[in-house]
């Protein structure tokens, strides 16, 4: 969920405080390029910063008064959007007088709004404070301005004081505004969504409800309100607060944001299993100016697209966003990059590029990402990337089973790479436990596709499996008795197979994970049909038909898993027994009961083994899937299969570091 | 305990056991958050290193230890299985059980391993060779991420590094040389315990006054061979060490002598080396979000590699170092330009100025923290504002250019494939931009972008034929030679630059945080009317990547320094406000805090030895007094190297002693402890101590000195020996 208006507010604040000026001079007078001949004034002075070749006036700074550069740097701010040039300006201001509030003031919003350096500007606001409080006395006000003035600052008081996690300061600012007799439009938004943050649901439900009805900034007080209503429980009523707040944002025309309440309906249409609406959603949301730049939408609807293992779908909305994104150089990734590591990460895992995929889930673990003006929160981030990395790893060690070692010191680096991961993923895995159990209030998370949560559902039983079989049965049987969403129980049936399966009951879990091989939303939920497809597999025989039938269901539709999760595919095999022993090191198997030849696929090697230039090349074809079909070349043995298994098991997709 | 004299070593031992596990747990938790209070996990060690001590001194056989350890494990499990079939049974849904156990686990954990090594330690003779070998392993492991020039990692040594204001070497061979030594010690501690039972036999090495001198000095002399083993290494390979870790690409360039180096750019480093804070908008930059700060331009060929020309070419380039102002006048000829001041605050040593391209004024900036920043400059460019898609019809070359200059630009490689590659690559093509293009598209196509390319050259070889002719291995040294060779070949004047190419989305509020990594070299082609303009290869296949997130926690701290505002804010804004605190680092003393610990610990020992020597002046019961002033005498005896041997009474111990410091005391203190008489009088007991002390008042100068310096009294007395 996202509420991303704070931004805006504070710069319709910064103009709406009495200080917008109209521009003191035009474009026209941007001087030519070049020195005027005059030496710096003062290099060794930090606010010295020459201004010549200013833009705004043929006359140097240092001649005007603080006043003047405040409303020149208001004007580069809000016409021009020159940030830099505006902050120089206003630094000079304050050089010029220390004591003027307001400099602080637009200081403390630019560092805000722009920067998103949240301590500095809280720096900043508590001095205009102070400042404003020498001038004006102690609150109450009695002039209208200076009410307004006041009103303004507490506000920006409460907004920096949520970004920096201290919510209860955020609301005792808001307190203090009500205290006063202040009002305004976005007052009851910003409490309720400070309520929220604080857990206390109804009384934001209130407080959204009052705005509502008082036509206070009706487009984010409904989008507020929708997101309260989805939160407590009430979709189809958040959904219909949500289709007014879309109405109210597109009737504000190039102030509206749309694309917040678009994303937020998205998401809870996610949240009822009505895929193809949240989706068209999504697109919508991610199609406007205002939620192109947003990761949530794209990552919303990135995340769905992998549910569906629809891999080039995802990756062409994360390159959409980044593309969005990078117009605005000077925007700080920190907005994003931790979550479209993750996601980038995601999608490198379930096609193979494992080595990618640990990377892109250290980098979102060590990177520092915002979440006041989201929804989600640094637990729920840390638990995704915590799970994600440590199924990352425990694939990345699967991969390294079958990878056939030329020497001695390789092999002894694979088992030495093969411990150390087994003992971070179970590390981690452990203390995902820790963290869904603790930090998100006992597991709240398990109601499947829960708002704001990043974790991956479709495969989330493999982190549940630890925890104990008693205790986690009992809050299944329990969650799928409250939960009314008949696609959820598929979920919930997978948890309680991949617990029955580490307890070694594989009878009952068979039975179920059949049950959800059969019966789960085609096209929707194809992730948790692949997993239950490949925890099937694991009941079985690897010479048994089924084995057969199954792994070449997974095989044909995403390869990469296959051999993630450590199987082996059965294949014929026609060269000689020792480029035979080779193969059947890496992740095949010899199916040798198959009468029907059409039924798997045949590694062939060349009639001669060796080629004239020494190669050995593997053919790999299918008699159904032709699509499938590879040819491998190589001077070595051990490599050849190697590769052969690379060519098979990872789909080579772009790049997607560039974050 | 089989020997009395031996408790000082164990509990030594057993200290240090504690002391190491604090420590391991203190580094995991940094490296790996381990989400269970460190009190608690540190207690559990403690308890677990006493309690498995005790055990391993006791009769029990190993096996009986083993089950110990077994049942306690079988005991938490069956604990919380019993717990949790309560809770399901009861119709609990919550997981509260699961999250006690978590952490118990994490307890247990710490606890079992901490006991069982120390278990092992006792019974077995191997095994502080085993300890000592999984000690360095590990840190070596830990340590050695630097072993292919990244001297950055772990990210520990970075903030370290970074917190002292000294390079990553010298902080690597500081932490190297401290585990060294702390490692030695414990070594050579261990290695005097008791083992209660290996062989059967029972072996001790006395603990006596001389063996803790003997200890001391070994030690001491350890560290100062360490420190200046240490400080030899340091000399020796510091300065190969460093110009390694510069990644050569525009370092220690000299006159005529390449900087860039073709072997390999593993020295690219999440290092910090400076710091740009742009004073306006560059709203124009054609390269956004990408931007190009020069430092050096190489256009001269001198039979191998492309160096530095000197001034008689590259005219455009400041070249004065990071302590000079320069200043030259605009190039009118030159448009498509804009105005852009980039204030630069070094975090590494650099020869010359870099700026964006191409600067007209450089001028000396206030340091405002002289300490960290080794250099600070204002540079004022006329930076590129021309689109990139509105150079496809110019023209390249300078009209004003005299035919010496021109025909320095475009000297072809004498190796005639590179104008044969680029004339095949350019066919059909007529405009001179298109052909560069060509150029930089084909490598990007076809070159695989990678730190170790490996290319077996040898020194008087061209570096750059085995990657354009050969495997298209290489990174941008490469890239950049060959696209200039290519251009040349086909007449178009280019040369190389040299500098930073920084990524401005990862700037904040206008700083840019250049990192080691940053270092660049990139092909130019001087475009008429518009000047030098960057043509970069930007390759498709990318084998390893040097590219790392900015620390942006560094970032907002260097901020905080720059910040001309800071200095107007009062220190004390918004300090009581949650949230506003600084982003956590790596505490380290500082020297007046470590001054004061020195001096209350002097201090402390000071006072303790006074009280030992004179404690019994203020006793206020007589048995007290008596006992007291035994001890000031054995105290003082044991200082000059009278110890009570084992088995020996104290009556043998007061006849042996010479002087005869403690025979009243004594006779008093057996009469005390033994006698049915009435307790000693306050007289009796003053008299006796008193003429004990008269005695030692008498033995020589350099006696008495040793018994006032020496600190064995002290070391027994804390570790709770007998007098």
């Amino acid at each position: 969920m996202r509420n991303s208006k704070f931004s805006r507010w504070c710069l319709f604040l910064i103009t709406t405080l009495n200080l917008i000026a109209t521009p003191v001079h035009s474009q026209q007078d941007a001087p030519t390029t070049g020195l005027n001949g005059d030496a710096p004034v003062d290099p060794f002075d930090p606010f010295e910063i020459p201004d010549l070749w200013d833009s705004m006036s043929t006359e140097k700074d240092d001649s005007k008064s603080a006043d003047e550069l405040l409303q020149e740097a208001l004007y580069l701010l809000e016409t021009e959007e020159r940030l830099l040039d505006a902050r120089t300006k206003l630094l000079k201001a304050l050089k010029k007088d220390p004591q003027m509030w307001k400099i602080h003031y637009v200081l403390s919003g630019y560092y805000f709004s722009h920067v998103g350096h949240f301590r500095l500007s809280m720096k900043y606001i508590k001095r205009a404070e102070e400042l404003f409080t020498e001038k004006h006395g102690p609150p109450p006000y009695r002039d209208e301005t200076t009410q307004f003035e006041h009103s303004n600052i507490l506000y920006y008081i409460s907004q920096i004081r949520l970004s920096l996690d201290n919510y209860q300061g955020a609301l005792d600012a808001l307190d203090d505004y009500t205290r006063l007799g202040y009002s305004a439009t976005w007052y009851p938004g910003s409490r309720a969504w400070i309520l929220m943050k604080l857990g206390r649901i109804q009384d934001a439900i209130k407080v959204a409800r009052s705005g509502v009805l008082l036509g206070a900034d009706v487009g984010r007080t409904l989008n507020m309100l929708g997101i309260l209503l989805s939160m407590n429980g009430e979709p189809q009523e958040a959904l219909e607060v949500f289709r007014k707040a879309i109405a109210a944002e597109f009737s504000d025309g190039t102030r509206g944001q749309p694309a917040t309440p678009l994303n937020n309906a998205g998401e809870v249409y996610k949240e009822l299993f009505d895929d193809d609406k949240a989706e068209s959603f999504f697109l919508r949301a991610t199609s406007l100016p205002d939620g192109c730049e947003h990761v949530l939408p794209a990552l919303n609807l990135t995340l769905l697209y992998i549910d569906q293992q629809k891999t080039d779908a995802a990756i062409s909305t994360l390159d959409g966003f980044q593309k969005c994104v990078a117009q605005f150089p000077l925007r700080n990734n920190e907005e994003h990059a931790a979550l479209v590591h993750l996601a980038r990460g995601r999608i490198d895992l379930h096609t193979g590029n494992i080595d990618r995929a640990i990377t892109h889930f250290r980098a979102a673990m060590d990177g520092t990402q915002w979440f006041g003006k989201i929804g989600t929160n640094q637990n729920d981030l840390m638990v995704a990337t915590t799970i994600s990395l440590a199924q990352a790893l425990l694939r990345k060690n699967n991969a390294l089973r079958f990878q056939v070692p030329k020497t001695w010191g390789e092999w002894f680096e694979t088992k030495r790479d093969r411990v150390s991961n087994s003992v971070e993923s179970w590390w981690l895995m452990r203390r995902a436990r820790q963290l869904l159990t603790e930090e998100l209030n006992d597991l709240e998370d398990l109601s499947i596709r829960n708002t704001d949560s990043l974790l991956e559902y479709p495969t989330l039983g493999e982190v549940l499996q630890g925890l104990s079989n008693t205790a986690l049965a009992a809050r299944l049987a329990d969650e799928t008795r409250r939960d009314l969403r008949a696609p959820s129980k598929m979920f919930y049936q997978s948890y309680l197979a991949e617990s029955q399966l580490s307890q070694w009951s594989k009878g009952d879990a068979a039975r179920i994970l059949d049950t959800i091989i059969d019966r789960s939303r085609p096209r929707y939920d194809d992730l948790l049909k692949t997993h239950a497809t490949l925890l099937r597999l694991r009941t079985l025989d690897p010479s048994s038909t089924r084995y057969r039938e199954l792994s070449y269901r997974v095989f044909y539709t995403t390869p990469a898993e296959l051999r993630n999760y450590g199987y082996r595919l059965p294949v014929r095999i026609e060269a000689p027994a020792h480029l035979r022993d080779f193969i059947l090191a890496g992740p095949f198997v010899e199916d040798t009961s198959s009468t029907n030849q059409h039924e798997v696929c045949v590694i062939t090697s060349q009639q001669k083994p060796m080629t004239s230039d020494g190669n050995v090349i593997l053919r790999f074809t299918c008699p159904t899937n032709s699509t499938k079909n590879r040819i491998v070349e190589d001077s070595d043995p051990h490599e050849v299969v190697n590769k052969l298994s690379e060519a098979l098991f990872r789909e080579e997709i772009k790049n997607g570091s560039n974050i | 305990m089989s020997h009395n004299s031996s408790i000082p070593l164990y509990k030594t031992v057993l200290t240090f056991r504690v002391a190491w596990a604090i420590i391991a747990i203190f580094a995991i938790d940094s490296l790996i958050p381990l989400g269970t209070s460190k009190a608690l996990l540190v207690g559990a060690a403690a308890v677990g290193v006493i309690m498995f001590s005790r055990l391993a001194h006791s009769r029990l056989t190993n096996v009986g230890i083993a089950a110990i350890s077994i049942a306690i494990i079988a005991t938490h499990d069956i604990a919380f299985w019993i717990a949790q079939w309560i809770a399901a049974t009861t119709g609990g849904t919550g997981f509260g059980i699961d999250i006690i156990k978590l952490h118990s686990g994490t307890c247990l954990l710490s606890f079992s391993v901490c006991g069982v090594a120390s278990a092992i330690f006792w019974r077995a003779r191997w095994a502080i060779l085993a300890e000592v070998a999984a000690f360095f392993s590990v840190a070596i492991s830990l340590f050695a991420g630097h072993r292919d020039f990244h001297l950055d990692k772990p990210k520990i040594l970075n903030s370290l590094a970074w917190q002292l204001r000294v390079d990553h070497v010298t902080m690597l061979i500081i932490i190297g040389s401290t585990l060294l030594v702390t490692g030695a010690v414990y070594l050579y501690c261990a290695s005097l315990a008791i083992r209660p039972r290996s062989d059967q036999v029972t072996y001790q090495r006395a603990a006596a006054t001389r063996q803790w001198i003997t200890s001391t000095l070994v030690c001491g002399a350890l560290a100062a061979l360490i420190y200046f083993i240490q400080q030899m290494v340091y000399a020796h390979f510091s300065a190969m060490v460093l110009a390694r870790a510069a990644n050569g690409v525009g370092m220690g360039s000299s006159e005529g002598v390449s900087p860039l180096s073709f072997q390999s750019a593993l020295g690219s480093t999440n290092q910090p080396a400076g710091l740009v804070r742009l004073e306006g908008d560059y709203g124009n930059n054609p390269f956004s979000p990408m931007m190009y700060m020069r430092e050096s331009a190489l256009s001269s060929f001198n039979g191998k590699e492309m160096v530095f020309a000197g001034r008689a070419y590259d005219s455009d380039l400041p070249l004065v170092t990071t302590r000079d102002s320069f200043s030259r006048t605009e190039d009118a000829e030159l448009g498509q330009r804009t105005p852009l001041v980039q204030s630069v605050y070094l975090l590494a040593d650099h020869d010359h100025v870099f700026a964006v391209d191409y600067p007209v004024s450089i001028v000396q900036l206030k340091n405002p923290s002289p300490k960290r920043f080794k250099g600070t400059y204002r540079a004022y460019s006329i930076a590129p504002a021309y689109a990139v898609s509105s150079l496809d019809a110019a023209q390249v070359g300078d009209p004003r250019w005299s035919d010496d200059i021109r025909g320095h630009y475009t000297a072809p490689h004498p190796d005639p494939r590179y104008t044969e590659l680029a004339r095949k690559l350019t066919e059909g093509l007529t405009n001179p931009i298109e052909k560069v293009r060509a150029l930089t598209d084909h490598l990007s196509r076809t070159a695989i972008y990678t730190l170790t390319p490996n290319h077996n050259t040898k020194p008087q070889d061209d570096p750059v034929s085995p990657f354009l002719f050969g495997d298209h291995r290489g990174y941008c040294v490469h890239f950049a030679h060959a696209v200039v060779y290519m251009a040349r070949g086909i007449g178009i004047p280019a040369r190389i630059g040299t500098g930073y190419l920084t990524d401005l989305s990862q700037a904040k509020d206008g700083h840019i945080l250049l990192r080691m990594s940053d270092r660049h070299a990139w092909a130019e082609v001087f475009v008429s009317g518009i000047g030098w303009v960057p043509f970069d290869v930007q390759p498709d296949q990318v084998e390893s990547h040097a590219e790392t997130q900015v620390d942006s926690k560094l970032l907002e701290e260097l901020m905080g320094v720059l910040e001309p505002g800071e200095e107007i804010l009062p220190k004390d804004s918004a300090k009581s406000e949650p949230g506003m605190e600084e982003p956590e680092t790596v505490w380290i003393p500082t020297q007046a805090t470590l001054h004061t610990i020195l001096l209350s610990c002097i201090a402390f020992l000071i006072a303790a030895k006074l009280l030992l020597r004179n404690g019994w002046r203020i006793a206020p019961t007589a048995a007290l007094r008596l006992r007291l002033g035994y001890i000031a005498l054995a105290s003082y005896l044991h200082d000059i190297g009278w110890s009570r041997r084992y088995g020996e009474t104290r009556s043998e111990f007061s006849q042996r002693c010479t002087p005869a410091a403690l025979s009243e005391v004594t006779s008093l203190l057996l009469k005390k402890t033994y006698g049915k008489d009435a307790l000693p009088t306050h007289h009796e007991i003053n008299c006796a101590i008193l003429s004990g002390e008269r005695r030692l008042k008498q033995l020589s100068g350099w006696t008495k000195t040793r018994a006032a310096l020496n600190p064995a009294s002290l070391i027994r007395l804390f570790t709770g020996g007998n007098w």
